[in-house]
């Protein structure tokens, strides 16, 4: 027995979603396969991030556009992630070893900065202030508590701040 | 602090180093359990002119192509103001419908089996769910969904329900139909507008119980 939550409501954000599936579904296997050790754990993580992803397809505005490109990954990497520390509890991962990493050779030095934060610092502040989701919905997309998600962008925030003052970009 | 904008263009920025390092596309065909599981998300997609149905003619499509109404008295219908239950495919769909959303609140059971206790509460509105687990590590799922436009919860995979009384409602009784797997009851509050998933190694009477004792809170 399957049982799963839908919320998508308009008929353009369904059309939307379906364009985003068709898009970015086998990118996002591939993302997956890299964290998890099997075909269907990756296909579960893909699934699981596309149930996140309907549910706040309000805020893509184009659903074949890089921006949406790395939204999807992002979250599929964190879908992957968690779900690799439930299959494996009692193993120490560092999750700097797991998902895409990002090119730096072309990146800006404040770019460099963001990249250098911890994953879950990262990808706080990209939902929050690349892909404009409120920290409640960040939360729901990286499957954590609104509480928790607040101090971490608050953390995020504080971190960017000394390294880019190290990097005398403040 | 760092100023919102130049936050704003390290995101921006740093997002274009990862789009850089993408992996390479593996050629990858989809298994049929994952075809199965992600077809009731992109199903409204595959046909928005169906969804673009205002209210009343959604309601007449639903009922020419199966749908039925699930205990709701003459003035919520009339408000277009429910849950629905129909089928799609081999699933079994709860959906509400009405143009305004319902408030949400605190539920919880009020009686529990000895040996459980609450260990995860999960706030995913207008989906919220409480876990609790014994001993054993037996678990109860408790999910409770409040009216929500384009809200909808699917139930795939399983044998036709059977109805049951729960006080004066009527409930949907799903028994598992794999050895070790969970009974479900689905219940609709048609006065609150609230629809509750009960999930768990625990038999219909449990069920009916548990559902029977169900603490509806104001926030």
């Amino acid at each position: 027995m399957l049982i799963y939550l839908q919320t998508i409501e308009s008929p353009a954000e369904q059309s939307k979603f379906e364009r985003l599936y068709q898009a970015y579904r086998r990118l996002m296997f591939t993302v997956a396969r890299q964290i998890l050790p099997t075909d269907q754990d990756a296909e579960d993580a893909v699934h699981d991030a596309f149930v996140k992803l309907a549910k706040h397809i309000s805020k893509i505005s184009d659903p074949v556009c890089p921006k949406t490109k790395a939204l999807t990954v992002l979250v599929v990497e964190r879908t992957s992630i968690d779900l690799l520390r439930k299959r494996r509890p009692t193993a120490a991962l560092d999750e700097a070893d797991f998902g895409v990493q990002a090119d730096p050779t072309q990146a800006t030095e404040l770019a460099r900065c963001l990249l250098q934060l911890p994953r879950p610092s990262r990808e706080i502040l990209l939902l929050c202030h690349r892909h404009g989701y409120s920290v409640r919905e960040a939360a729901q997309l990286l499957g954590i508590s609104e509480a928790a998600a607040r101090k971490r962008e608050q953390r995020a925030r504080e971190q960017l701040y000394q390294l880019c003052k190290e990097a005398e970009l403040l | 602090m760092i100023p919102d904008e130049l936050l704003r263009q390290a995101a921006g920025e740093a997002e274009e180093a990862i789009l850089a390092g993408l992996p390479e596309e593996t050629p990858h065909t989809f298994s049929p359990r994952f075809c199965r599981r992600i077809a009731p998300v992109l199903r409204r997609g595959s046909h928005p002119h169906r969804a673009a149905a205002r209210a009343a003619g959604l309601i007449l499509a639903l009922l020419l192509t199966g749908f039925v109404w699930l205990s709701v008295d003459t003035q919520a219908r009339n408000a277009v103001f429910t849950w629905l239950r129909g089928t799609v495919d081999t699933a079994f769909v709860y959906r509400f419908h009405s143009q305004q959303s319902v408030q949400s609140r605190s539920c919880r059971p009020g009686w529990l089996p000895e040996g459980y206790r609450e260990v995860k509460f999960w706030d995913d509105d207008p989906g919220f769910s409480r876990i609790y687990e014994n001993d054993n590590g037996d678990t109860i799922f408790f999910q409770y969904m409040f009216g929500y436009s384009g809200t909808a919860l699917y139930i795939s995979d399983a044998p036709p329900p059977t109805s049951i009384q729960v006080g004066d409602l009527t409930a949907d009784y799903y028994p598992a139909n794999t050895e070790g797997g969970k009974n479900c009851l689905v219940l609709i509050d048609p006065s609150a507008n609230i629809l509750f998933n009960i999930h768990a190694n625990l038999t219909q009477d449990e069920l009916v119980y548990l559902a029977q004792n169900i603490i509806i809170e104001n926030k």
